[in-house]
């Protein structure tokens, strides 16, 4: 009996070694980094609440009921030099309403970074290249199907400023070529940070929904209630909410 | 021992399954069957190249089945194929406009579906930039198919044919947006008409009548800017001098632009199987082809944006009409209208 469970054993093993090896694939030996930035909805440094009146720096009041925005290609520099990041995965549509949304997880062989980047919005070629899966599936109705290209970000809500029907608000923004290009690269800067292995550092980067209407360009509800397509419009919101972005904390754990 | 022989032999079985689930991610077996799109002698190469979506019979037989599948709409009565009529050249015949979900009409004329893999552009307002996202569009539209992306995957999902049709064609995985439409461009993108009387003119097959020789010489000189072979399309946006209807208020291009400059431009429409197509201009406002040469020969209006190659009309006499009629009925594809490859199954 003794033999047959050594044979046992025997082909466990070969069954699971065969397996892993597909599973993992190249095994790096350096020694690796993990840093996780979270993205947190927030009006003026408060986790934002869905369907929480609010108040805008034009002194507007508003809710809101959808917030979402694609970011991609996160990355971190140290004194300005870009280390040498492996994203999960190219682009993430953050969603305020789905809390599984909000992160992304990068690794890097370099200890120490005093900055991050990020893009928020689709590349150029990714919004003329056809079908797409995932995080850019049409399905998630961030694409325009009228005038081929995706919305970069959607804030959605209600205002007793809308002149729109049941006093909302949407505002839909994208472009991705030209002189309608929506695509806005963000650059922070932290403290410096040194990275431990086998830990795994969070990034904590508020999203101030109140930059909406006021980070560069005073924004009123009451003049515009909607943008539902590329132009100078788009534009301006684009470069306010490019301001929304802050360090809240870094924490290494 | 008898037992013991019998554990070791059902641990080789359970090895070998593992090993074989193990190989199975990496394609697995009854791999599809390869399509060929070939381009026609002549023709320019085209703009979709099938690129990451190589064209299979499995592919095209499943974008055949969600093009003629009423389940893509909201209540089930308008497929793909409700406004693209394969007798029609895969237009909507005798409609100026077409019909859509809940007794509503579209607001623009619906082109015929062949040569599409030529385009840069689809739609009247060239809106749409790559041959696989245009479904969506009649697919979400209020007015026309009324659904929405996620409702169709779900029934789909839920249909054993479809379920492994999808395998059939694009191996394990889920059934998603992506797959029904590269799917659905596998089928549309294979549509190609040059089997008129022009083309086997062109390959020294057949011979025009002197009308139509005389028709094709007009033809050339007084339309083929816009129009230009072997397309018959240069695919640009031009305003031709329509006046706007108060009701569509539609500017075409601009639309989509955003600048004044493209004010009331729209596509240009390919001419190959014109008389199979009626009505005809973005709206339909035309009942015959001749009430389009009659537009250019006398009541183009003028306009900041009006093309300058129709902006003092074109002049052609009543004989040339004629003679200029016999020609484009030459561009009629037989073959293409009645191929059952791309007619529904049943």
């Amino acid at each position: 009996m003794k033999k047959v469970s050594l044979y046992g054993i025997f082909f466990c093993v070969l069954i699971f070694s065969a397996c892993q090896k597909e599973l993992t694939g190249n095994v790096n030996t350096a020694r690796q980094y993990t840093v996780r930035i979270t993205f947190q909805p927030a009006v003026n440094s408060q986790a934002l609440a869905i369907g929480e009146t609010y108040q805008n720096d034009l002194g507007e009041d508003y809710t809101v009921t959808a917030f979402r925005f694609y970011a991609a290609y996160p990355s971190l520099k140290n004194n300005n030099a870009a280390l040498n990041v492996t994203n999960e995965k190219k682009y993430r549509l953050v969603d305020a309403g789905i809390s599984s949304s909000v992160s992304f997880t990068i690794t890097t062989a370099d200890s120490v970074f005093n900055g991050l980047s990020f893009q928020v919005g689709v590349d150029s070629i990714d919004n003329v290249s056809g079908a797409q899966s995932g995080d850019l599936d049409p399905g998630k109705g961030m694409f325009w199907t009228w005038n081929s290209g995706y919305v970069m970000a959607k804030l959605e809500g209600t205002s007793s400023f809308s002149s729109m029907p049941a006093n909302e608000f949407t505002y839909h923004v994208g472009g991705f070529s030209g002189v309608n290009n929506s695509i806005r690269i963000i650059a922070l800067s932290t403290q410096q940070v040194k990275l431990n292995t086998g830990h795994t550092t969070d990034i904590i980067v508020q999203a101030d929904i109140n930059k909406w209407f006021s980070g560069v360009h005073a924004l009123k509800i009451s003049d515009n209630a909607f943008v539902h397509s590329p132009g100078a419009l788009a534009k301006q919101y684009a470069d306010n909410y490019a301001t929304m972005f802050s360090i809240a904390e870094i924490v290494s754990e | 021992m008898k037992r013991s022989i019998l554990y070791i032999l059902s641990l080789l079985f359970a090895g070998l399954f593992a090993v074989e689930s193990c190989k199975k991610q990496d394609g697995g077996s009854g791999a599809p069957t390869p399509l060929t799109f070939t381009v026609p002698d002549g023709f320019p190469a085209p703009v979709y190249t099938f690129e990451n979506n190589t064209p299979t019979e499995q592919g095209f037989q499943l974008g055949k089945k969600l093009f003629y599948d009423g389940r893509l709409s909201k209540d089930g009565n308008f497929p793909c194929a409700s406004c693209h009529q394969q007798f029609a050249a895969f237009a909507t015949l005798d409609h100026p406009l077409s019909h859509g979900f809940d007794n509503q009409f579209t607001t623009r004329n619906a082109p015929g579906l062949f040569n599409i893999a030529w385009m840069k552009t689809l739609h009247w307002d060239g809106g749409i930039n790559h041959i696989e996202v245009q479904p969506l569009a009649p697919l979400e539209a209020t007015n026309e198919m009324a659904e929405t992306i996620d409702n169709v995957i779900a029934k789909l999902k839920a249909d054993a044919t479809y379920r492994q049709m999808f395998k059939a064609a694009f191996g394990e995985g889920e059934i998603d947006s992506q797959r029904m439409l590269k799917a659905l461009a596998q089928f549309v993108a294979m549509i190609v008409s040059n089997d008129s009387k022009y083309d086997r003119v062109k390959k020294g097959q057949a011979t025009f009548t002197i009308a139509e020789e005389s028709g094709y010489k007009i033809f050339q000189a007084k339309c083929a800017s816009c129009h230009t072979e072997p397309l018959f399309t240069d695919d640009s946006f031009r305003n031709t001098g329509l006046a706007l209807d108060d009701v569509l208020k539609d500017y075409g291009r601009m639309r989509i632009t955003g600048d004044p400059a493209d004010s009331l431009k729209f596509k240009v429409p390919s001419l190959r199987n014109v008389f199979a197509t009626f009505p005809y201009g973005h709206d339909g406002r035309f009942y015959s082809v001749g009430a389009v040469i009659d537009h250019y020969r006398s009541s183009v209006i003028n306009s900041a944006t009006t093309d300058p190659l129709v902006k003092n009309k074109i002049p052609i006499s009543d004989y040339e009409k004629l003679d200029l009629l016999s020609f484009l009925e030459t561009l009629t594809d037989s073959t293409l209208i009645n191929n059952t490859r791309f007619a529904a199954n049943e």
